[in-house]
């Protein structure tokens, strides 16, 4: 069966596990753009976002034997990103960032209420983008890799727990607590 | 703490649709070219060429293609190399003269009839290109006899020869034989062959039968004789045409240049060879049944076959081997079929040297 956009990510994985090329074309095709994304925000460098990337597909295609589809190809591939990025933090000086670690502090309940209006300028809305990517690099890297991980892969609390390797309420807060700073932020630069 | 139900996606539309609205940056293409050659590496497929999907996709579209056009073209020529084989010529248009190789070609490789003018002349063995008669009979409806063709003097090329004396009156006395003209040289050395042997087997015939000039007397052998004569003839002439056909089915489109072609001139029998002598069907029955036993009219007839056979297989020897067998008949004393071989030798090989014992032995 030939492969195209139809086909899922696992089947396509297995594919290539069983030593079809074309089907890691498409998945790679699919996917380089999130998790190149994801690493370039969680590391300063540019560089460093490129050799971490393209280490996290080579893990892939070494460990291509040994997958199985216990769940969504997604979540393992980030799983891989995530394993990587720590890896990248351990051998840095600072170490691993403490948000990977401490708990999170209790979940903001006054989380301002996202605005109902959409951009009316594109420029205005580049300019937001700008400020939101600002924002989002001054988040701790944990809260920021949830938030980082939803929009990329789309992915649930569930699979972000799961490709973090925490719990889904640490996931969860993370996430809260991600959006609760970005639209804070948000709302001052508004002002 | 409680869970609403935006918290389940926790999702917030404006900032996806502000982060989405970033430029969406995407790793360089040398990143994305090692990754995709890793990764066919570590599955052992070979890296895919540029332009390999288009060729994978038209590979089957362009090979049914080339196909269709191959057979088309070939159907085409075929069609057009049959409807050349196939024409007749006619007979108030002279053959062009645009190619003369052609030309000879083509005539070479088709019969002419040509009335036998004596009898002396069916004992000429000569397979020197003949020169076509412009004296050939307009209408060849009667019954036909193979004659030998006459020899010419000289080492001119025949065709050159037959384009200076061949004229249109020639044409209508010509058996269009279309294959024969498909690969004219292969089949002028078959037919060549099979007419050396045919006219060996013709001439023992000949010999046999009664001389035109003496009606045979009623009553005797000689009559008999000159029907057995006459069937060997009938034989010798389904010899070549056998032969004749074969070469047609063999001759490959383009051969070799050929050697002197056979022409056999055919002219109506009722000319060259007088009737045999009304007889009586009673008393020629009776002759019949009495002087002719059946071994004798098979044995002659069998004897010019298998001369005509031997000629055949020598004409195909390389010269040394075929001057070589003529001294073999000659030692064992089959001299007729010697004398024939050799004479169909120096009609092929004229310059060749012959060794002293053929040389003298040769001369007439």
């Amino acid at each position: 069966m030939p492969a195209d956009s139809i086909t899922c990510d696992e089947e396509l994985m297995e594919r290539y596990r069983d030593g079809d090329a074309g089907a890691f074309d498409i998945l790679y095709g699919r996917h380089k753009g999130g998790v190149y994304r994801f690493m370039l925000r969680q590391c300063s460098d540019r560089g460093i976002a490129e050799e971490l990337f393209q280490d996290v597909w080579m893990n892939l295609i070494r460990t291509r034997t040994t997958y199985k589809v216990t769940a969504k190809f997604t979540t393992w591939l980030y799983r891989l990103a995530h394993n990587r990025l720590i890896d990248h933090y351990r051998t840095r000086a600072g170490g691993v960032p403490v948000s990977f670690d401490a708990e999170d502090g209790p979940v903001l309940d006054n989380i301002p209420a996202a605005r109902g209006d959409d951009p009316a300028v594109s420029v205005e809305v580049k300019q937001q983008a700008v400020r939101l990517l600002q924002l989002l690099g001054e988040l701790p890297e944990a809260q920021r890799e949830a938030f980082l991980l939803q929009q990329e892969s789309d992915m649930s609390i569930e699979d972000i727990a799961q490709a973090t390797g925490v719990n889904r309420e640490t996931a969860k807060s993370r996430l809260r607590y991600a959006l609760a700073r970005l639209r804070a932020g948000m709302q001052e630069a508004d002002k | 703490m409680s869970e609403t139900p935006r918290t389940d996606r926790e999702g917030d539309e404006q900032l996806s649709s502000l982060y989405r609205a970033a430029l969406p940056e995407t790793p360089p293409l040398v990143i994305d070219e090692a990754i995709r050659a890793a990764a066919r590496r570590a599955v052992g497929a070979r890296p895919q060429l540029a332009g390999a999907s288009f060729m994978r996709k038209w590979q089957m579209p362009l090979s049914i293609a080339a196909v269709l056009v191959l057979c088309v073209s070939l159907i085409t020529v075929m069609h057009d190399e049959g409807s050349e084989l196939t024409q007749v010529p006619r007979a108030d248009v002279p053959a062009p003269v645009a190619s003369e190789r052609q030309s000879a070609a083509n005539e070479s490789a088709v019969p002419k009839v040509e009335l036998a003018a004596d009898a002396s002349r069916s004992k000429n063995l000569g397979f020197k290109p003949p020169a076509v008669r412009s004296d050939a009979p307009a209408s060849g409806a009667d019954a036909y006899k193979l004659v030998p063709p006459v020899a010419s003097s000289g080492i001119r090329s025949p065709s050159a020869d037959r384009l200076q004396e061949a004229g249109p009156a020639a044409a209508p006395a010509m058996v269009d034989m279309p294959a024969r003209r498909a690969a004219p040289s292969a089949f002028l050395e078959k037919t060549e062959v099979a007419g050396a042997a045919a006219n060996v087997a013709r001439d023992n015939a000949r010999r046999d039968a009664a001389p035109p000039a003496e009606p045979a007397p009623v009553g005797t052998v000689a009559d008999a004789r000159g029907q057995v004569a006459r069937q060997q003839a009938a034989t010798a002439d389904r010899v070549e045409r056998d032969a004749g056909r074969a070469a047609m089915l063999e001759a490959p489109p383009a051969a070799k240049p050929a050697a002197p072609p056979a022409v056999m001139r055919v002219e109506p029998m009722a000319q060259a060879v007088p009737a045999p002598a009304p007889v009586a069907p009673a008393v020629a029955s009776a002759i019949q049944k009495k002087a002719v036993p059946a071994e004798a009219v098979r044995a002659p007839e069998k004897s010019a076959k298998e001369s005509a056979d031997a000629l055949a297989l020598m004409a195909q020897l390389p010269p040394e081997k075929w001057l070589t067998r003529i001294e073999e008949l000659r030692t064992q004393g089959r001299i007729d079929e010697a004398r024939a071989g050799l004479a169909e030798f120096r009609k092929r090989y004229p310059d060749y040297i012959l060794p002293p014992a053929l040389r003298g032995w040769a001369q007439p």
